[in-house]
């Protein structure tokens, strides 16, 4: 519902720009400088990477984020679990054995180098959530506008968690999906390659595209629902063979319209049919000053993860009519303007995309 | 007198001879006898001589009159013999129009030009011409002239009306400059005044027409009605005259404004049109929120705090196309008055301001029309008879079409696929009883749609109508009795996935309104009346939409209120120097059931989590009820004939409101009556003026300062959600509101070139008060409203350069409006970066100030039998300024950017075509 802030001004500003040929759209400068608020983030989860709660300061629009020297631990419903180890990146690591308990209640406090306590609020750990399968669409979606006012329409692959919710559940569910996806090349099967797996490159990333996807079954009226957790562009990421990984977070209510105002905040355009924004206070306080505020959210949340692999057989990538391999890589092979076979350029994957890990995932099929 | 007319005049010969009612009595004008005498006089100066003594106006074009001085002497010929004596040696020849007019040309032009092609325009400013000689050419002559013993003073009653249509003009004024008296006709065009028999110089004025001087010779009390011309018609080189608008020295009541429809159409238009909301944001203490955004502001109130009334409907969306025009068709307006200070007891419902539009009745005379062809919209309006004299009609429409560019955007499929458009209808009916009873019929119909490709779209819809009685009871007393009925309903989809959804909302509203005038004297005006409104609210209603929609439909409950009033209110004069408009309203408020109230636990946030007990009222069931007494008083104090000082106090109370959480209001906010949670609003409205005239009235200037204290009223709560919640009042928090200011308004009205120029500083502040700790909007201390705009400086200047060239221009300025914006932000695991925001409207945008310039003219020559045409040729933002419509950051690498959106960021040249016939 909240698209039309967008749209409305979208529209005339498109009318403006392809009527005068001039742009609508100027930077201006604004004096801005925000007191600096500290900031507690950390989502604590049953998964085996590694859980963390980081401590920051908010920035202006001029500075980065730096950490603070902070120490922490974690309370189970009301008594002191276990105290947080920092680690190189000042991070409050959670110690080796660490496990979080469906029904148990948890909260982190922290003392900040001034001594101020910070606490979070206590959440309950809600039971897992599945999902029954992931499937994807390629779908054209409209970017936005070149420099030269042209619109622009991109190809993306999306993928999609299809959930069914339980006939009998006690009150709502409320899902937090994230995402993170990896890729691989492959040079096309060629009798004639050996050693082809020395050729194989990974590459792993977070999906920034589409960060976060929350879902309450309050309002639903079917108890079976589709819902985007990730995309990306049809780009030669596909070339060979694609992971999303989507990890459902089983969070409570309190934890769901948090995320929902973090996403409403995201999403206004700054128009005069935008939600008047706010300052979104989470979960965090300071002990002796509850008034003053304090930033971020830490979540306990059980998490389930699905897996949606892409061959790029299934979505046609051959049109690309190209592979990726490592340096070094082999002369191209196959006969350039031959449709049907691969002709495959040499290049280097961590080159065009920036990073690269030999390491194959532990999920890697 | 303008030469083009005497030449369209001349033109008209062979018409004129030929109309039969024009052959009447041209011999008994012929017979006149004239006594001048002409020596050393030119032609042209014995025609005027002629006119000034005798009831005769002359039409000719000056380069034909010979220059030479005459030698004549006329002791009591006959005109006939005088004018063919003066013609001798000419190659003048002249024709008789009716039985007043004589038109002059040369007899080879008279010959050979198509006189048909001018037959109704002729007969059209013939009429009008004739009205101003019967006004100028006489000595008016009132009273019994045998009542013998002649009584020392004598009580005029009589109306103002507009002699073409008929139409009472209201607030028409009329004075007698060497009395030092006046009066203002009331809203059926009546006035009463008395004065000392004798003979004395009056000046009667109406809102968008020719002020007149005549002499009337009062002998007793008796009637006289006095039509007026529309000042587009008039035949000399002055535009307005002064006082004939807007605030003056003379008038009662603090803080209000008329604009005639004249003033509106020398406005330069947007896109080709003009407008009357556009024009009231023009004037100094209102405002808006930016450009596309709904409604208006009216120092410092809400958008929903202005009673909007269209021939006495209550409006409760005022705009199409989102606010770049009102709903108002142009050339169905009569008149437009706007209360921003002083409000009459007649008015209430609303604590900021009153809006009434007042839209004309067809003549009862002939057919008429109007209309235009635009880019982007057409309108066409006809009026005319139904039984002639007795019964008219009028009936216009307007459809908007600015979709056809969109189209046009091959690259863009989103564009394409859009499609926006506006169309409205207005009709009304009137059936005169005799003299003194009429009958009206009023009907208004207006539908938005505005679709974003096929991912949203808006639809908003206005229906009304209603049914008046208006009637006289002799010279003082007057009935008007309305009923009324309206619905406005929005609707809203959005078919993106799985949370498509489609939203409708809207609400009723049925009124009965009756209002007695009494005018026993010319000192005093009182108006006693009863009014009944009912509201009902439909439920806001949210359903799925789409095949991927997976939202269960929700719904909130209907609301339902009852307000009555009554009041009685004087406008009575105390002396020639101290006059009064004073009244008393008390209303009474009903929140009506069915619904189910819940009750929250005090001290905590009203949320549903602290709901601790609910109540289930049925039907027509009473859950609350609010009252309140409203005294109204404006205070004139006449300092002499050039200076006034004026001040006011109101107190109104308001039992509905406008839930938003947006800057600008939007088509889908919710109408919420007064109800357990929502209190009523109540607003003590002050202002004190000083207004002063120079060089007569050529020079009009004034002072005014305002104060306003809000009660009663909500704001969002940070976050809130407003669609389809049936627990609505947890999203809002109890608020006042303050409101301050100064404007500062010099004008020029005289003469080819009028200018107007205002300067007004303005605050409007909330503070959101009585709430659970932690939820107040900046910790409980006062913020700037969403349309907080302390400096305003708005130019306007109209040139009339010929009496069909005019060009005019506008200067707006405005301070930025206020925004909360992103002071900073934070990474949020794993990798959202949340901006964190300023205090709620602690910045502003950038100001707003734009140039916009207008050429209207109108030709004749092009005009084909009775139809008449303009253009206009007019540049929106002049120099290009590319004003923000809106302020959004973006992070580039680690930091955050700001740019500015605006919509019409560049100049926007438009064309105009106009018609009437």
């Amino acid at each position: 519902m909240k698209n039309y802030k967008t749209f409305i001004p979208l529209l005339f500003g498109c009318l403006c720009f392809s009527w005068f040929y001039s742009s609508c759209i100027s930077e201006i400068n604004f004096d801005l400088d925000g007191e600096e608020l500290i900031v507690v983030s950390g989502v604590i989860t049953n998964s085996t990477d590694e859980q963390f709660v980081l401590v920051t300061q908010t920035s202006s629009f001029i500075q980065n984020i730096d950490t603070l020297l902070v120490t922490g631990t974690v309370y189970k419903d009301g008594e002191p679990l276990m105290d947080m180890e920092r680690d190189n990146f000042n991070r409050l690591v959670m110690p080796p054995g660490f496990t979080l308990e469906v029904g148990s209640s948890y909260h982190v406090e922290i003392t900040t180098p001034d001594n101020e306590i910070l606490r979070s609020r206590p959440q309950v750990v809600q039971p897992k959530l599945g999902v029954d399968t992931m499937f994807f669409r390629i779908e054209e979606r409209f970017d936005g506008y070149n420099i030269n006012d042209q619109p622009i329409n991109n190809q993306y692959v999306v993928a999609y968690a299809q959930v069914s919710v339980p006939d009998s559940i006690d009150g709502p569910l409320y899902y937090r999906w994230t995402a993170d996806e990896s890729w691989s090349f492959f040079e096309v099967p060629d009798p004639g390659m050996p050693n082809r797996l020395d050729h194989v490159c990974y590459l792993t990333a977070d999906i920034d595209e589409h960060p976060s996807t929350i879902l309450t079954t309050r309002n639903l009226k079917s108890n079976s629902i589709a819902v985007e957790v990730a995309r990306r562009v049809l780009d030669p990421s596909f070339l060979y063979r694609h992971y999303f990984n989507a990890n459902a977070h089983s969070i409570d209510s309190t934890a769901y319209e948090y995320y929902a105002k973090a996403d409403r905040l995201i999403s206004n355009a700054g128009t005069l049919y935008d939600e008047v924004p706010a300052l979104l206070t989470g979960n965090v306080y300071k002990v002796d000053k509850e008034d003053e505020q304090v930033m971020g959210y830490v979540e306990f949340s059980i998490v389930n993860t699905s897996r949606l692999r892409i061959e790029n057989f299934e979505i046609g990538i051959n049109q690309f009519n190209q592979c990726m391999t490592r340096n070094p890589c082999n002369p191209p092979i196959g006969t350039p303007g031959d449709t049907t076979t691969w002709y495959c350029m040499c290049y280097d994957c961590a080159h065009v995309f920036g990073f690269e890990t030999l390491n194959k995932p532990s999920y890697w099929e | 007198m303008n030469q083009l007319l005497r030449l369209f005049l001349i033109a008209a010969v062979f018409c004129v001879v030929s109309n039969s009612r024009a052959q009447q009595s041209p011999n008994n004008l012929l017979q006149l006898p004239i006594q001048i005498e002409s020596k050393q006089r030119t032609l042209i100066q014995v025609f005027q001589d002629i006119e000034k003594k005798y009831p005769v106006r002359f039409y000719f074009k000056e380069e034909w009159m010979p220059r030479t001085s005459l030698r004549y002497e006329f002791n009591g010929q006959a005109l006939g013999s005088v004018m063919k004596r003066l013609f001798v040696g000419t190659k003048l020849n002249y024709v008789v129009y009716e039985d007043h007019a004589i038109v002059i040309g040369r007899e080879t032009e008279l010959n050979t030009l198509e006189s048909f092609s001018y037959q109704e325009y002729v007969e059209e400013v013939a009429q009008i011409d004739q009205a101003k000689i019967a006004i100028d050419r006489d000595l008016f002559k009132v009273g019994d002239s045998t009542l013998r013993p002649r009584p020392a003073t004598a009580t005029l009653n009589g109306t103002i009306y507009n002699h073409e249509s008929e139409e009472a003009i209201t607030g028409g004024q009329i004075g007698f400059p060497e009395l030092g008296k006046g009066t203002f006709a009331d809203s059926l065009g009546r006035f009463t005044i008395d004065i000392p028999t004798g003979t004395h110089e009056a000046i009667i004025s109406g809102i968008g027409h020719e002020q007149v001087k005549v002499r009337v010779q009062a002998f007793s009390d008796g009637n006289w009605d006095i039509p007026l011309t529309f000042s587009a018609y008039q035949l000399e080189e002055v535009l307005l005259e002064a006082g004939a608008e807007g605030q003056s020295v003379d008038g009662n009541e603090a803080g209000k404004v008329q604009i005639s429809m004249v003033r509106i159409r020398q406005s330069p238009p947007l896109m080709g049109e003009i407008d009357v909301v556009n024009t009231l944001l023009l004037l100094p203490g209102v405002s808006s929120a930016g450009e596309a955004s709904s409604g208006f502001n009216v120092r410092g109130g809400n958008i929903d705090q202005n009673l909007i009334m269209q021939d006495g409907q209550m409006v409760f969306n005022s705009s199409h196309l989102f606010g770049f025009f009102s709903i108002f068709n142009p050339d169905m307006v009569k008149n437009v008055t706007l209360y921003k200070g002083h409000m009459p007891a007649q008015f209430g419902g609303r604590v900021s301001s009153v809006l009434d539009v007042d839209m004309i009745e067809g003549s009862y005379k002939r057919i008429r029309g109007r209309g235009s062809v635009g880019i982007f919209s057409s309108k066409l309006m006809i009026n005319g008879p139904l039984i002639k004299d007795k019964s008219s009609f009028v009936i216009g429409g307007r459809a908007a079409y600015p979709n056809i560019l969109t189209r046009n955007f091959d690259n863009n499929r989103e564009l394409v696929q859009s499609s926006t458009y506006y169309g409205d209808l207005t009709g009304k009916l009137t059936q005169k009883f005799g003299d003194n009873g009429k009958l009206s019929l009023f009907g208004y119909w207006s539908q938005d749609f505005f679709r974003f490709s096929d991912q949203l779209g808006f639809q908003w819809n206005n229906l009304s109508g209603g049914l008046d009685w208006q009637q006289l009871y002799g010279s003082r007393v007057s009935s008007k009795v309305e009923v009324n009925a309206g619905r406005y309903t929005s609707d809203f989809f959005n078919a993106e996935g799985p949370e498509g959804a489609s939203n409708n909302t809207g609400i009723d509203n049925y009124s009965l309104k009756a209002n007695v005038q009494y005018i026993p004297s010319s000192n005093h005006n009182f108006n006693i009346g009863l009014n009944g409104t009912f509201y009902d609210i439909h439920p806001n209603t949210l359903e799925p939409f789409g095949e991927n929609s997976s939202l269960l439909a929700r719904i909130s409950e209907k609301d339902q209120g009852l307000e009555l009033a009554g009041y009685i209110n004087d406008d009575f004069k105390i002396n020639e120097f101290i006059s009064f408009s004073a009244g008393l309203r008390f209303s009474y408020y009903q929140n009506l059931g069915p619904a189910e109230v819940f009750t929250y636990a005090p001290n905590l946030e009203r949320s549903t989590f602290n709901a601790i007990d609910s109540t289930v009222y049925g039907p027509g069931d009473v859950i609350q009820t609010y009252q309140g007494l409203e005294p109204r008083i404006s205070l004139r104090v006449l300092v002499d004939e050039t200076a006034s000082f004026k001040a006011s106090y109101n107190r109104v109370n308001q039992y509905i409101h406008l839930l938003a959480n947006t800057a600008s209001t939007t088509p889908i906010d919710i109408w919420q009556v007064s109800n357990q949670h929502f209190p009523a609003q109540v607003a003590d409205n002050y202002s004190l003026g000083f207004f002063k005239n120079f060089q007569g009235k050529i020079w009009q200037t004034s002072l005014e300062v305002f104060y306003r204290e809000l009660d009663g009223l909500v704001v969002a709560k940070d976050f809130a959600r407003l669609l389809a919640n049936p627990n609505v009042e947890t999203e809002m928090l109890n608020a006042e509101g303050l409101a301050y200011g100064a404007e500062l308004s010099i004008k020029r009205d005289f003469g080819k070139v009028n200018i107007d120029a205002s300067f007004t500083y303005m605050r409007s502040l909330r503070k959101t008060i009585n709430n659970a700790p932690g939820v107040a909007i900046n910790r409980g201390e006062w913020f700037p409203s969403d349309f907080d705009s302390p400096f305003n400086l708005v130019l306007t200047a109209v040139w009339k350069q010929k009496p069909s060239r005019t060009i005019s221009a506008n200067f707006v300025y405005r301070s930025g409006r206020p925004v909360t914006v992103p002071v900073g932000a934070f990474e949020l695991y794993p990798s959202w970066t949340i901006p964190t925001f300023s205090d709620r409207n602690q910045f502003r945008i950038p100001p707003y100030h734009r140039l916009d310039l207008a050429y209207t003219f109108d030709d004749g020559i092009l005009s084909r039998r009775s139809f008449k045409t303009d253009f206009t040729i007019s540049v929106y933002n002049v120099y290009a300024r590319q004003n923000p419509y809106s302020v959004f950051f973006q992070k580039d690498g680690t930091f955050f950017k700001a740019f500015q959106l605006s919509i019409l960021g560049t100049l926007l040249p438009f064309v105009g075509y106009n018609f009437k016939f």
